[in-house]
């Protein structure tokens, strides 16, 4: 930077700035204000352009020093400062040098602390201008059971050791115990077969029994040769369900037979109490709850048992043939399997002497295997 | 004009080897350097009247400032409209 002083000169005039021109002082930045003029000269001419001002007279005013050479001297002044500044570089230079952690990352199975003691046997922090033999450290650290790779790196006053660990030894399964065959669940037709390891037994259209095997735990190799393997695969087939159930041409019910018993409960603030039984063998009950008060809340429950005798009336079903059948039917659907197609339904009605002889039949596909 | 000068025009060398005088370089009316100059006479930012050996140089514009000034040359900075020569006795 170069040094420059900023004058201003009193008098709106250009004689000042002629006359300092004319002897060899180079003026810039000339600004004309009302009350004078002002320039900037070099720091060299700073005495020569004082002592011309002062010859001729001129009243002026330095606005400005700009420069290495004054800064350095207002910095002489601050010395306090300079010096603080000095001492913290200092310190910080010193600082950098100095190795005070050890971070290790990467590892899961290998405890960190074998790994920092395995460290600190060649480095033991806190340490000042060491210098680290990493290729040392990293044999150092592979010596430790469990690690394949290890990368050691100084950033700042840490050393970083980033570790990759073995891969765990894998339990492997041995297939050739235990080859067991793929059975049948179901008595069925084959609809499908599909196998994923051994030898198929069946094929599509074969009926097939309950027990029965579908897969061989084996692959043929040659003539007579067979070697064994797990049995996999999926095999489906049509099954027929069937549930029948008798119904005879009377039905027992329960008719009353003009008799009751009333028992009152009283509950106040919902106690519960043990019920008292009614004295009849056949009993149909009603229960009621009354509540006693709006402030109190008390509450009683009045039962009321009607005794009733078991008859057998006269019973049709052809009457209620449908709702016979929507019930067989719901039973049977809580048997088939899930993900089973339903494929077909029908229902057979047999007359008998004393009854009828309801059947359901369900035709489903589902996986047999 | 001197001798030397005047070769120069008549010979048609570079007008840059001339030797004293007075010698303006323009640049796209922004800035004009005048060399040869005897001091200012008037300065305002429309007006400028510098003086030479013979006569004036008048350079009108807006915003116009005198940026340098030695003994030889004098920059002028600014909008300059118009540079003409004041034959004015009082210079």
């Amino acid at each position: 930077m170069i040094n420059k002083v900023k004058f201003k000169v009193k008098g709106n005039s250009a004689y000042p700035v002629n006359m300092l021109s004319k002897r060899g002082i180079r003026l810039s930045k000339i600004r004309f204000t009302d009350d004078g003029v002002s320039f900037v000269v070099d720091a060299k001419d700073y005495d020569n352009c004082r002592e011309y001002l002062e010859e001729f007279n001129r009243k002026y005013a330095v606005l400005s020093e700009k420069g290495i050479v004054y800064y350095w001297r207002k910095l002489k002044k601050r010395a306090g400062l300079i010096a603080g500044a000095a001492i913290f570089l200092v310190v910080a230079f010193l600082y950098s040098l100095t190795i005070l952690t050890i971070n290790i990352s990467g590892n899961s199975l290998v405890p960190t602390e074998v790994i920092r003691s395995k460290v600190c046997e060649t480095v033991n922090p806190p340490l000042f201008n060491a210098k680290i033999d990493r290729k040392r450290l990293e044999k150092c650290i592979l010596s430790i059971d469990g690690i394949s790779s290890v990368s050691v790196e100084k950033r700042g006053t840490a050393i970083n050791i980033k570790v990759l660990e073995e891969l765990p030894i894998l339990d492997i399964e041995d297939i050739k115990k235990g080859f067991q065959p793929i059975t049948s669940k179901y008595d069925s037709v084959v609809t499908r077969v599909i196998v994923t390891g051994g030898t198929p037994l069946v094929k599509s259209g074969q009926a097939v029994k309950k027990g029965q095997q579908l897969i061989a735990p084996y692959l043929m190799a040659g003539e007579n040769n067979t070697v064994m393997c797990k049995a996999g695969g999926e095999v489906y087939g049509k099954v027929w369900l069937t549930k029948s159930k008798v119904y005879g041409n009377t039905k027992l019910k329960f008719k009353r037979t003009g008799n009751k018993s009333v028992y009152i409960d009283l509950k106040p603030f919902n106690w519960i109490k043990k019920k008292k039984e009614p004295p009849f063998a056949h009993y149909q009950t009603k229960k009621e709850i009354i509540y006693i008060g709006d402030i109190i809340p008390l509450k009683a429950v009045k039962y009321t048992y009607y005794e009733t005798k078991p008859v057998y009336v006269e019973y049709d079903c052809y009457a209620d043939i449908d709702l016979l059948i929507k019930e067989l039917s719901h039973q049977l659907e809580e048997e088939i399997p899930e993900g089973a197609t339903r494929e077909r339904k029908w229902y057979d009605i047999k007359k008998l002497d004393k009854g009828v002889n309801l059947v359901i039949y369900y035709e489903i596909e589902t996986l047999i295997s | 004009m001197s001798v030397y000068n005047k070769l120069i025009v008549k010979l048609g060398l570079p007008l840059s080897d001339s030797v004293g005088g007075v010698k303006l370089c323009m640049v796209d009316f922004m800035c004009v350097l005048i060399e040869g100059h005897r001091g200012i006479l008037k300065y305002t930012p429309q007006e400028i009247t510098v003086r030479l050996k013979k006569g004036n140089i008048v350079a009108a514009g807006q915003g116009l400032t005198i940026e340098e000034i030695n003994a030889d040359e004098i920059l002028i900075k600014g909008n300059i409209d118009s540079i003409k020569r004041d034959y004015d006795k009082q210079s």
